[in-house]
């Protein structure tokens, strides 16, 4: 089956099965394996992008489904040579250590922090609930959020 | 892990859908908000060879009140529900659902209609809305027929739906002055299933008795189950600490768990009671806020 | 603990940036399951479903009928290399596959 959407701005299209997992096309496919694989059981979010502008576990939707949909990945927070706020919060913060949650929380974040610019640590905490790291024990994690918004909050990009 | 093969199709509309469905029969599979199913299909638990994408159909996301009953479209979003002032507001037992479902990254796909139709009695939603005494629309070839809640459940995994059938709106009796209701759920971890999970919602008459009582019990039988012995017990009744405590005690007696990792058969049906007393404080508080 | 050396010079003491950090955020990490070579082969583990059984026999023949599948090892196909036990690092030797018990 046909499959067209854009992914970071970009239009992809490519034929396959009705099965194959929309992860499976952004990593295999189109080979940006910045988005991980953690449990493939729907439960540790490392595989999360944004489907028109929401945050989904992509190993949890098919690729047919995502036809003619925006999808952003971890890639895609990089504009034109500079890094997205959270992405130097993580930096700054220490907010990862194996890295391989970290796709995911940023893409979590991302989406988070355009609803709820100005958020608690409770509603933090709460927002990244669906994303498990195995490293930090969270507290940077939530650091390196709370960066990103008051950075975005000051104007800042 | 990897889904077994099938054949996708995406009706634009209803009548396309149940056509779709009649013509497929039992080896077809609505695919919904699909947090529930995929994860099914990707360990071959689950292996239709037909899925029919329900996403397309437009009109079928929506909460609104209308003609007496809160509705709300079976694709409405359960992030949706989460973020709606009208459920914060007004239901507080389906906020504080909505808001222990999962997690908000399968909350913005799961789907009111797929939680109630997928049948799982470790889902949420169906515990709340026997408490609330909701029905439910069915579309089907032959046009769409209403079915009450307390018949929706009928096993495991098996609802009162025909094989080509799409549930597409549940309809909420709009609750009077001084209604209250709340859902506690005991689970693990967050985005857990229940170890036992309850929900209650309640109206007090202005004699300070208890009038129009739900109560719903999650993940401790083969279906969702409604608590009826208790409601009955509370009906007409200033719900003092004996009175709680009581409905608390026949609850536990309906419940029906079964022991697996998350307890004993004992432990699930105390913390059945336990659950139900603290439920009914709250929706008791909530109902005298005039909520 | 007083600094010994300038924030310039850095060394002990001082905090440092990770160097792996630039990479990770922006999804440029080579994981394992990454990599992508031509011709690669993906080896999957069919483990025991109980923790003391006797063998009596280890099927093939439906794995290798699937298309796909090259190769399906087991305990005897290694004792043909001689690759069936293999010192550990614990310096005794165990059996890499079994196919008794």
């Amino acid at each position: 089956m046909w499959v067209k959407l854009s992914i970071n701005g970009e239009k992809h299209e490519a034929d396959v099965e009705p099965r194959l997992l929309l992860v499976h096309l952004i990593r295999d496919v189109l080979r940006l394996t910045g988005t991980h694989i953690g449990c493939d059981t729907t439960h540790c979010g490392a595989c999360t992008v944004l489907m028109d502008g929401r945050a989904v576990k992509s190993c949890t939707v098919f690729a047919v489904q995502a036809r003619d949909k925006q999808i952003m990945t971890v890639e895609g927070l990089e504009q034109d040579g500079k890094l997205h706020p959270l992405q130097q919060g993580f930096m700054a913060e220490h907010g990862l250590q194996c890295g391989y949650c970290t796709p995911g929380m940023l893409m979590t974040s991302y989406a988070f922090l355009k609803k709820h610019p100005a958020p608690n640590e409770e509603d933090i905490r709460r927002a990244i609930s669906g994303n498990l790291c195995r490293c930090t024990g969270y507290v940077n994690i939530v650091k390196a959020i709370q960066y990103a918004a008051a950075t975005l909050r000051q104007g800042g990009s | 892990m990897i889904a077994a093969a099938f054949d996708y199709h995406a009706p634009g509309s209803i009548n396309e859908a149940t056509a779709l469905l009649a013509k497929l029969g039992e080896e077809a599979k609505i695919l919904s908000g699909g947090q529930s199913l995929i994860p099914l299909m990707k360990l071959r638990l689950a292996s239709p060879q037909h899925l029919v994408d329900i996403n397309g159909i437009p009109g079928l996301a929506f909460i609104r009140e209308a003609d007496g009953f809160l509705r709300i479209g079976a694709l409405t979003r359960e992030s949706e529900l989460e973020e709606s002032d009208l459920i914060r507001t007004r239901y507080p037992l389906l906020h504080d659902t909505c808001k222990v479902i999962a997690d908000p990254l399968v909350r913005n796909l799961a789907t009111l209609g797929g939680n109630l139709a997928h049948g799982d009695p470790a889902n949420d939603h169906p515990a709340t809305m026997l408490a609330l005494g909701a029905e439910v629309l069915a579309a089907g070839p032959k046009g769409e027929r209403r079915i009450p809640i307390a018949s929706f459940f009928t096993g495991p995994f098996a609802t009162a739906l025909k094989p080509d059938e799409i549930l597409v709106e549940i309809r909420v009796p709009i609750p009077p002055a001084r209604s209250g209701g709340a859902y506690l759920k005991l689970e693990r971890k967050v985005g857990d299933f229940a170890t036992a999970a309850v929900a209650v919602q309640l109206t007090l008459a202005a004699s300070g008795a208890c009038d129009q009582v739900g109560i719903g019990l999650t993940s401790v039988g083969l279906t969702a189950i409604k608590a009826t012995q208790a409601e009955a017990a509370l009906t007409g009744t200033r719900p003092d600490d004996a009175a709680i405590k009581r409905a608390a005690q026949l609850c536990a007696e309906a419940a029906q768990p079964s022991e697996d990792l998350r307890g004993s058969v004992e432990y699930k049906r105390d913390m059945v009671r336990v659950l139900t007393a603290r439920a009914l404080r709250k929706a008791l508080e909530r109902a005298g806020e005039g909520r | 603990m007083a600094l010994r050396t300038s924030p310039e010079v850095g060394g002990m003491g001082h905090s440092i940036k990770r160097k792996e950090d630039p990479r990770f955020i922006r999804g440029k990490g080579t994981y394992v399951d990454d990599v992508q070579l031509p011709g690669m082969l993906y080896l999957d583990i069919a483990r025991s479903p109980f923790a003391h059984a006797k063998i009596t026999r280890i099927g093939t023949s439906k794995a290798l009928a699937i298309p796909g599948v090259l190769a399906v090892i087991t305990g005897q196909d290694l004792a043909k290399y001689n690759l069936h036990w293999m010192p550990t690092l614990m310096s005794d030797t165990q059996m890499v596959l079994r196919w008794r018990r």
